[in-house]
Formats: C-alpha cells, sequence, structure tokens
C-alpha cells in the first residue's frame, strides 16, 4: 500500500503523536509502530465512546431543564397575572 | 490415597541431579552398586513426588548395572589410565561420560510420556514437522533484528555446548530484562511482573529446545555425516526458538503497559525497546530534504500504511479533542441552565412569599 499523504501531513502528523502524546513516531521500529497504533487507536475509540455518551447525557439534561424553565417561566407569569 | 505430586520435567532435572551430582562434589567410585541404588531411593522418596513403582524397578536395576560396569571399568582399564598422569584428561572423560550417560538415561525413564503433563506445555503433537511448522510461522513473524541476534547468540552458545536443558530461566529473564535496560531490581519490573513472565517464556521454550532436540536433531544427527547441513538446521531451530523468544518479550513487554493513566510507563517501555538505534529503521524528520528521503524509503516498505494509520490517528485524536471542547460548551450551558432554573425557583418562591403575606 503507498502512501497518500504528502511530506507535510506526515511530518505534520509526526510532530503531532511527538507534541501530545510524547511518542516520536520516527524512532520506533515498525513492528513497535504497528503495535503502538494499535494501541493508541483502541484508547482514542474508547475516549470517543466516552465522549459521545457524556455528550448525550448532557444534551438529554439540557433539554430536560429548558423544559424546566419553560414550566418555571409559565408558573411565574400566572403568578404574576 | 497417594497424596504424592507429579514432578514436571524441570524438577526431574533437579532430583537426578541430587541423586547424581557433578563429580567435584561426588566420589563415583567410592559408591558401590547398592549404596548408589540406595541414594536413589533415598532422594525419590524425599522428593515428595510421585513415579510409577515400575519405572523405579527399571532404573534402581539400571543403576546397579551401570555401576558395577564403572567400577570393572575402574578395576580393568580406567585405573591404569588414572595412574598415567598423560592419561588423566581421558580417565575424567570416562567417569564424566558416564555420569552423563546415567544421568540422561534416568531423566529419559522418569519423563518418559510425562513431559505432556507440563502446565502450558505447548506442542503436544508427536509430529516433528508440525511442530516446526507452527514454530516457523510464528518464528516469521519476529522482525526486531537486535533481540533475535541477542538471544539467538544465547541459545546458540547453549546448544553448542551441548547444555541447553541446563539454562538458569532465573538468570537468563535477569539477562533480558539488562539488556533492555531494566535493572531486575527496579520496581518497574517488580510492577509488571516481567521478570517472572519472561521466565515462564523461557521454561516454555527450553522444553521446546528439547524436544527439538530429542525428537528432530538427534535422528537427523544420527542419520547423517554432513556435519555442516547438521549444523545448518540446527541453527535453524534455534532461530525458530529465538524467534518465540522475541515474540513473547515483546507481546509482554507492550501488553503490560496500559496506556491509559500510565503514559510514561508506556514511553518508558518503548524508548527502552528501541534503546540501541543502530539496527533499527530510524530517521528524524528535520527539514523538507530529510524527510524526503524518509518517505521514499518507507513506501518502499511493507510497513508503509503506517503513515496512513498514523494520520487517521492524528484525525481521531483531533476528533477527540473538538468533542471534549463540545462537551466543555455543554456543560457550560447546562450549568448555566441550572443556574436560571435555579433563579426562576427564587423568583417563585418570593412571589409566592409576596402572594402569602398579601394574603
Amino acid at each position: 500500500m503507498v502512501s497518500n499523504m504528502n511530506n507535510k501531513e506526515v511530518r505534520e502528523s509526526y510532530q503531532f503523536f511527538k507534541d501530545n502524546y510524547n511518542i516520536d513516531f520516527s524512532k520506533l521500529s515498525p513492528n513497535v509502530t504497528r503495535q503502538a497504533i494499535d494501541l493508541i487507536n483502541k484508547k482514542l475509540d474508547e475516549k470517543i465512546a466516552e465522549e459521545e455518551r457524556k455528550i448525550a447525557d448532557l444534551l438529554k439534561m439540557i433539554s430536560n431543564e429548558h423544559a424546566k424553565i419553560i414550566e418555571l417561566n409559565d408558573c411565574l407569569r400566572k403568578m404574576e397575572s | 490415597m497417594d497424596e504424592r505430586k507429579t514432578a514436571n520435567y524441570f524438577d526431574i532435572v533437579d532430583l537426578v541431579d541430587k541423586i547424581l551430582p557433578s563429580k567435584s562434589k561426588f566420589n563415583y567410585l567410592m559408591m558401590s552398586p547398592m549404596g548408589l541404588v540406595k541414594r536413589f531411593d533415598n532422594e525419590i522418596e524425599s522428593s515428595g513426588f510421585y513415579f510409577e513403582k515400575e519405572t523405579l524397578l527399571k532404573i534402581r536395576a539400571f543403576i546397579e548395572t551401570r555401576q558395577k560396569m564403572l567400577f570393572n571399568q575402574e578395576s580393568m582399564n580406567i585405573s591404569s589410565k588414572k595412574s598415567n598422569a598423560q592419561d588423566f584428561d581421558q580417565y575424567n572423560y570416562a567417569i564424566q561420560d558416564n555420569i552423563s550417560h546415567m544421568k540422561n538415561a534416568i531423566i529419559k525413564s522418569l519423563t518418559h510420556d510425562k513431559r505432556l503433563m507440563i502446565p502450558n506445555y505447548r506442542y503436544t503433537t508427536v509430529n516433528p514437522s508440525l511442530k516446526i511448522g507452527t514454530l516457523k510461522e510464528i518464528y516469521n513473524q519476529a522482525t526486531h533484528e537486535k533481540v533475535q541476534s541477542y538471544i539467538t547468540d544465547l541459545l546458540t552458545i547453549t546448544c553448542e555446548s551441548n547444555d541447553l536443558l541446563k539454562i538458569d530461566a532465573s538468570e537468563l529473564a535477569d539477562d533480558i530484562l539488562l539488556h533492555f535496560g531494566i535493572s531486575p531490581n527496579e520496581s518497574l519490573t517488580d510492577k509488571f511482573q516481567l521478570k517472572h513472565q519472561l521466565m515462564d517464556v523461557i521454561h516454555t521454550l527450553l522444553k521446546d529446545s528439547e524436544i527439538i532436540h530429542e525428537n528432530i536433531m538427534g535422528p537427523f544427527y544420527r542419520a547423517t555425516t554432513d556435519m555442516d547441513r547438521y549444523n545448518m538446521e540446527l541453527k535453524g531451530t534455534v532461530n525458530i526458538l529465538t524467534g518465540l523468544v522475541h515474540q513473547e518479550i515483546q507481546r509482554i513487554l507492550l501488553s503490560t503497559a496500559d496506556y491509559e493513566g500510565k503514559k510514561e510507563e508506556y514511553d518508558y517501555i518503548i524508548n527502552m525497546y528501541n534503546s540501541d538505534s543502530s539496527t533499527m529503521q530510524t530517521t528524524t524528520l528535520t527539514d523538507d530534504s530529510s524527510s524526503e528521503t524518509y518517505v521514499t524509503d518507507l513506501t518502499n516498505n511493507e510497513h508503509d500504511n503506517s503513515q496512513e494509520l498514523i494520520g487517521t490517528l492524528q484525525a481521531k485524536s483531533e476528533w477527540l479533542t473538538n468533542l471534549r471542547n463540545q462537551r466543555d460548551k455543554l456543560e457550560k450551558e447546562y450549568l448555566m441552565l441550572l443556574s436560571k432554573a435555579s433563579e426562576l425557583r427564587c423568583q417563585l418562591r418570593e412571589l409566592d412569599d409576596e402572594i402569602q403575606r398579601n394574603l
């Protein structure tokens, strides 16, 4: 498989992992690189799934809170009137 | 009911070492055939291991016969050599050869058909070609030249000295750990129990070595006069074992590093695994000209899809960052709504109090 990434993209990717994960892929053997990729990929998938779940929960809670606020506002209006 | 436990291969080797210690600790010529048999009985009894009675009887008879032969040799041939200073090496060799033969015969008898009971022993098939095929398959996955050559050296030396079964797994595990830059006493080692796992691997591999030697190389050695080919085949089997060791070490080192929450340990393991970059494909990305070379090299390599995967990982990581930012915003919005709801409730209570007062 030939890489479709250009030099700049490759360099940026490697630099990204060096800066954010302290992993220098350019210094790893192909075998270790593959295992590191698998490991990080798995962890990223887990983290993404966790974030998406938290966001879904938050959206639900926000929706409930919006409903409560509408209800409270209605009460206030009725009482004021 | 007999409560004795079953001995594994290494228990038996230790036991036979006690029965027939090295010559420096024990004078065989001072031991009568029946004295040696009695010694055998005592060691077997005190070992606490179970052995079939029939097997023990055969070994007793063997020891007695063999020791009688040694006595006869001593009186007929060896004593004359012993008296001659020039033949003293030959005399020592004859004694040592006799002890080795006895030891091997007793080990073989005691392990007869019992080696398959060794825990975690993987190759229970009796077809040697299948075993080799499996080993080769695993070996083909191994690519780390540095570890391979190191362990090849270790195992080749032991093969050449015909002492494979006497490798001290603990010492070898320490050697390997030191090779990776980990002192056996470091807390990291204890934490991950690397040494313990390595020793398990080494024990299994030593068994593999013994099986290969006995089932494949033994008959081959007896059948061929082509020693170059024999040595080549022997080297091949050592390489296969080396590949296995490498594979296992790599698996252990990486599987024990849980990246989440243990980033430093993970980095440490990765770094120590690659501490010597001389035999590895390494390039530092510094400027456009060097990166050009790097990409050219990698695109010619079978592992070049790593670039794509790393690019995908970067995209995933950035997506995760976006999700976190989004969650942060939503959390702020939720807190704001909670605050607003609380404010409304306060207003409601105040209004309610006011109405109550007016009533």
